[in-house]
Parts: C-alpha cells; sequence; structure tokens
C-alpha cells in the first residue's frame, strides 16, 4: 500500500552516487515521517468529528441559547465571549444556530448515507446474483443516476416533490445508491464463483440464505469504506441544497441555509456566513480524512496510492 | 401560476390552453412525442419555447465550466507532479494540505469566502453579475478549487506510480537531466488516469456550476433550472435537466473513446 517512493531530490554529480541515492531510496526514514503526519492528521480529524458529533448530541451542553430565541437588543454582534460566533439580525446566538444546524445536517447525512448504502447494496447482491434481466434493469437504472450530476438530479427530484426533511433523506438516497451498487455488484460477481458460495449452494442454501449469510458479510469491509466516503460528499449534497433554498427550510437552522442567510450582510456581519460555513468545512474535512485513513487500513483495493 | 382572484373560467382556459384537461397517459404520451423532435413547450415565465430560453443560456455555463476546468488542471496538475517528485518533503505536505482543503471546501462556500474578502474586504472584484473578465475571475476558481484538488491527487498517485518503474531507474542511471526524466518520460505515462479524471471532472463541474452560479447570479444554466423551480417553470427545468443529462453521457462517451484512442492497448470488442 505504501511503498517507499523514489525522491529525485537533487541531480547527483556521478552514477556512483546516483546508485546511492536509489539504495538510499529504500531506507525506512521517509516512511516513518509519513506514517507520523498521516496519524496527527487522523488523530486531528477524529478529536473534530468527536467535538462536532458530542455538540451535536448535547447542543445544550455546548450553548445555553435556543437556536431561534430572537434577542432584539442583541443584533449584529461580533463574536465576543459572550457569543462565541456573533448574533445574526436578529439577535440569534451563530453558535447555537451552528450547533443545531450540524445536529440536523449530520442526522440527514447518516439517514441518506444508511438508506442508500442498504438500498445500493441490496441491489448490487441482487443483480450479481440472479445476473440477466435483474441485473440490466437494476444496472440500467443506476446509469439513470449517473447520466446526471448529483446536485441536478437532487434538485430536479426536490423541485418535483417539494421540500422538507424527509424528502431530502429521499432524494440524497436517491441521488447516491447507484454508486454503492455498481461497487456492491462488482464484488458480488467475483464472490458469486468462489468455491464457498457454490458449496453452499450445493448444500442446498437457498438464494436468499446465500445472499445473506454468505455474500454480504464478505463485503461488509468494503461497504463501510464506501459509507465514510460517502458522508463527506452527502454532507456537502445536503448543505448545497439548502443553501440553493430546496433543503431544510428555515428557521430550521441547516449549516447550508445558515451560510445562504448571512450573504447579505458579509459587508457588515462576516461571522454570521462565515463561521457556520468553517464548521461545515472542518465537519467534511474530518469525514474525509477518516474515509481516506479506513480505506487505505481496510480496503486496499479500493485505495488510491496516497 | 394564476392570482388568487382568478374566475373558474380562467382556471379553465389555463388548464385546456396547457392541455391539463386530458388524462395523464394522453400527457405523457404527448409529452413524449413533443421530446423526440426537441419540443419541449413554452415557458410560460418567458413565454417562448423552453429549449431556446435554456439554449440562450448554455453559453454562459460553457464559459464558466470550461474557465474552472483550465484552472483545475493548471492548479491540479503542476502540484500533483511536484508533490509526487519530492515526496514526504514540505512542498509534498503543503500539497497533501491543499488537496484535503480543497475536498472539502463546498465551491459554494468557497464563493461566499472569497466575496467576503475579495470584494467586500479588499474591493477588488465586483460580487456578482456577468461581463468583462473581472467577472468571470471569482466564479471559475470557486468552481475549479475542488476540482483542482482532485486533479492534484490523482496526478500525485498516478506519478509516484510511474516514478517507480523500472525504466526510470534507467533514465537516471543514464544520467539523463531531472526535467526531461519527470516531464518527457514519467509525466506521459501518468497522464493517462488523470486524462480521463479531468474529462469526467467536467460533468461534476457542471453540476457545481449550479450553486456557484447562484452565489454569483452567473446567468447560467444551474441559475436558470434554481429560478424555475421556484417559479414551477417546469418546462424550463425539463428542458435543461435533459441537455445536461445528454451532454453528460456523451462526454463519458467521449472519454470512452478517447481513453482507446490515447492508450492503443485498451480496445472494446
Amino acid at each position: 500500500m505504501t511503498n517507499a517512493g523514489t525522491p529525485a531530490k537533487s541531480r547527483p554529480a556521478t552514477d556512483a552516487a546516483m546508485v546511492a541515492q536509489s539504495a538510499a531510496v529504500l531506507t525506512v526514514l521517509p516512511r516513518r515521517r509519513r506514517q507520523w503526519a498521516q496519524s496527527a492528521l487522523v488523530f486531528v480529524a477524529a478529536a473534530v468529528l468527536a467535538l462536532i458529533l458530542s455538540a451535536a448530541m448535547l447542543p445544550w451542553a455546548f450553548s445555553r441559547y435556543e437556536p431561534n430565541a430572537m434577542d432584539l437588543m442583541a443584533t449584529l454582534q461580533a463574536p465576543s465571549l459572550e457569543h462565541l460566533f456573533g448574533t445574526d439580525a436578529l439577535g440569534r446566538d451563530i453558535l447555537c444556530r451552528s450547533i443545531y444546524g450540524a445536529q440536523i445536517s449530520i442526522f440527514v447525512a447518516a439517514c441518506a448515507v444508511f438508506l442508500a448504502g442498504a438500498v445500493g447494496t441490496a441491489l448490487g447482491i441482487l443483480a450479481a446474483y440472479f445476473r440477466g434481466a435483474t441485473d440490466a434493469i437494476i444496472m440500467r437504472l443506476a446509469d439513470v443516476q449517473f447520466s446526471l450530476p448529483a446536485v441536478i438530479l437532487a434538485m430536479f427530484l426536490v423541485g418535483a416533490i417539494g421540500a422538507s426533511i424527509l424528502n431530502l433523506i429521499i432524494v440524497l438516497t436517491l441521488a447516491n445508491w447507484a454508486r454503492f451498487a455498481r461497487v456492491i455488484r462488482s464484488e458480488a460477481l467475483s464472490l458469486r464463483t468462489r468455491d464457498f458460495v457454490l458449496l453452499a449452494e450445493l448444500a442446498g442454501a437457498s438464494p436468499l440464505r446465500v445472499m445473506v449469510r454468505h455474500i454480504a458479510p464478505n463485503i461488509l469491509s468494503s461497504l463501510i469504506v464506501l459509507a465514510t466516503l460517502d458522508v463527506g460528499v452527502i454532507v456537502i449534497l445536503e448543505a448545497t441544497l439548502s443553501f440553493l433554498g430546496l433543503g431544510i427550510r428555515p428557521p430550521d437552522p441547516s449549516l447550508g441555509t445558515l451560510i445562504a442567510d448571512g450573504r447579505g450582510y458579509l459587508a457588515t456581519a462576516w461571522w454570521i456566513s462565515v463561521l457556520p460555513g468553517l464548521v461545515l468545512m472542518s465537519l467534511i474535512l474530518a469525514c474525509n480524512t477518516l474515509g481516506d485513513y479506513l480505506r487505505d487500513r481496510l480496503s486496499p483495493t479500493l485505495a488510491m496510492k496516497w | 401560476m394564476l392570482p388568487p382572484e382568478a374566475t373558474a373560467a380562467d382556471r379553465e382556459l389555463l388548464r385546456r390552453s396547457m392541455g391539463l384537461d386530458q388524462p395523464l397517459v394522453v400527457q405523457y404520451l404527448r409529452f413524449l412525442g413533443d421530446l423526440a423532435v426537441g419540443d419541449f413547450g413554452l415557458s410560460y415565465r418567458f413565454n417562448q419555447p423552453a429549449m431556446s430560453v435554456v439554449l440562450e443560456r448554455v453559453g454562459h455555463t460553457l464559459v464558466l465550466t470550461f474557465t474552472a476546468l483550465g484552472i483545475a488542471v493548471l492548479i491540479g496538475v503542476p502540484i500533483g507532479v511536484m508533490s509526487a517528485v519530492y515526496r514526504d518533503s514540505w512542498i509534498d505536505l503543503t500539497g497533501k494540505l491543499f488537496a484535503i482543503v480543497g475536498q472539502s471546501a463546498p465551491p459554494f462556500f468557497f464563493g461566499v469566502l472569497m466575496i467576503a474578502f475579495f470584494s467586500v474586504h479588499l474591493g477588488w472584484l465586483p460580487t456578482g453579475g456577468t461581463g468583462g473578465l473581472q467577472y468571470l475571475i471569482m466564479p471559475a476558481i470557486a468552481l475549479g478549487w475542488y476540482s483542482a484538488a482532485g486533479t492534484m491527487r490523482l496526478t500525485r498517485a498516478s506519478m509516484s506510480e510511474v516514478l517507480e518503474a523500472e525504466y526510470i531507474k534507467m533514465a537516471k542511471i543514464k544520467g539523463l537531466p531531472q526535467r526531461v526524466i519527470i516531464y518527457k518520460h514519467a509525466l506521459r505515462n501518468a497522464c493517462l488516469p488523470v486524462i480521463t479524471f479531468t474529462a469526467l471532472q467536467l460533468g461534476v463541474l457542471l453540476g457545481g456550476a449550479v450553486s456557484v452560479e447562484a452565489v454569483f447570479a452567473w446567468p447560467g444554466l444551474g441559475f436558470l433550472i434554481l429560478k424555475s423551480i421556484e417559479d414551477l417553470d417546469y418546462t424550463i427545468v425539463q428542458a435543461a435537466v435533459t441537455l445536461i443529462a445528454l451532454s453528460f453521457t456523451a462526454i463519458n462517451l467521449l472519454v470512452d473513446l478517447l481513453y482507446a484512442w490515447i492508450d492503443p492497448r485498451i480496445r472494446y470488442d
């Protein structure tokens, strides 16, 4: 997975020096430094994610304000000890709204990733197991999803069924299941020809039993990796939709709507947009970093050399 | 679509003029029939054929998307190459940081940040709209940044792999200058997946353009779709989405063909 690179640091004067440098390349030193940098990054990412998750789960422990409580005596206040993230035009505490916003964003993303993963895996295994017409139908459905950029597909669907939290989860699921289905299908296809699956069939196991007990468990690690990497993508997608007014509707805060709310105040009160946006970025950053790490550890076949 | 004080006769007239008095099946078949000849119906807001309204806007989106793609390649590839060549040095760490942050910043938020800094704080660039080059800079960077990060990661991964190949070691032992090794021997062999990725990014950028266009009031397709969803102008939404799906599919097909053309080892039988 990680092999020592050949950093051509400087131009060696002689061939002998060149050969010596090539040999030096194989020492463990750069590798150790890389591992240190990676584990530091993963540690920071885990800490950030833990902080955001605990704030989202226990908002009252992190903020003594209410997300929609207005305080017209304290409007558009800059960040201070009283209001760490400042207040908006209605005197609402931005930190508190960011925490509740993160709560909704995480809830929606978690539901959507879970559903997309479940639907995608089930359809992927079905397609690989039965092949033929089942496979053709499922994969053509996946092609429909792949024929549009996810944001546009999601916008189109929200436009058709309307914006609400439940609809948002449905739309995000519909815009993301095919990625799972494709990868899982190709893995299940190769598992299907393995001896233990053939033997299970010979022993008289029903198709359902083969799929659930013999194929599904062997796909789990890829599924975990795909799902973790998908969280960041879905959080971005949800924030984009909410930012465009097609996701979570005001007054409910979501990180996307908070950024949209502050756009009119960039000149006078930058914190309304920028601070919730930084929370959103840290959330995505943490998810992506942990996803990359899990992929490298659990599923080398999916890993891109990093 | 009608004001609340519209009479029953007005409503009936509108229903009939839009064909809503027909059964659903008839409506759908008629829609499909019109679709086959490229007729998406009238936009009630513009009172023009929906497709012609959409086609008027395509140019803006194409300019934005291709500029963003150019930025992604011009930033992503050099940084990726440098990161791979000076692996584990501070250059590499900076490059990685750039990629990780880039892939975590939603384009719309990056756009808001740039407006806050360059337009509001420094007053250098207009906050939105269209016109000269100064209107294009921020939207294109906001959109291209995310893809630049991906391009950088892939270039780095692909370059690292190629740099470990025997023929690169051979070139080094022959004493070729580093510049020649990197750009002539390594990059040429490493660029195949990058080209594929870049072409596929065109579709991603097309999607990302929606939010960026909304941030910068850039009068392209995405902005049009958004406004049309708000105004319930569904013919426009259908026409635009169909157009995007068609171009997206065409791009994917072209990438596959391009791939086989660049790398003769790949043949589709």
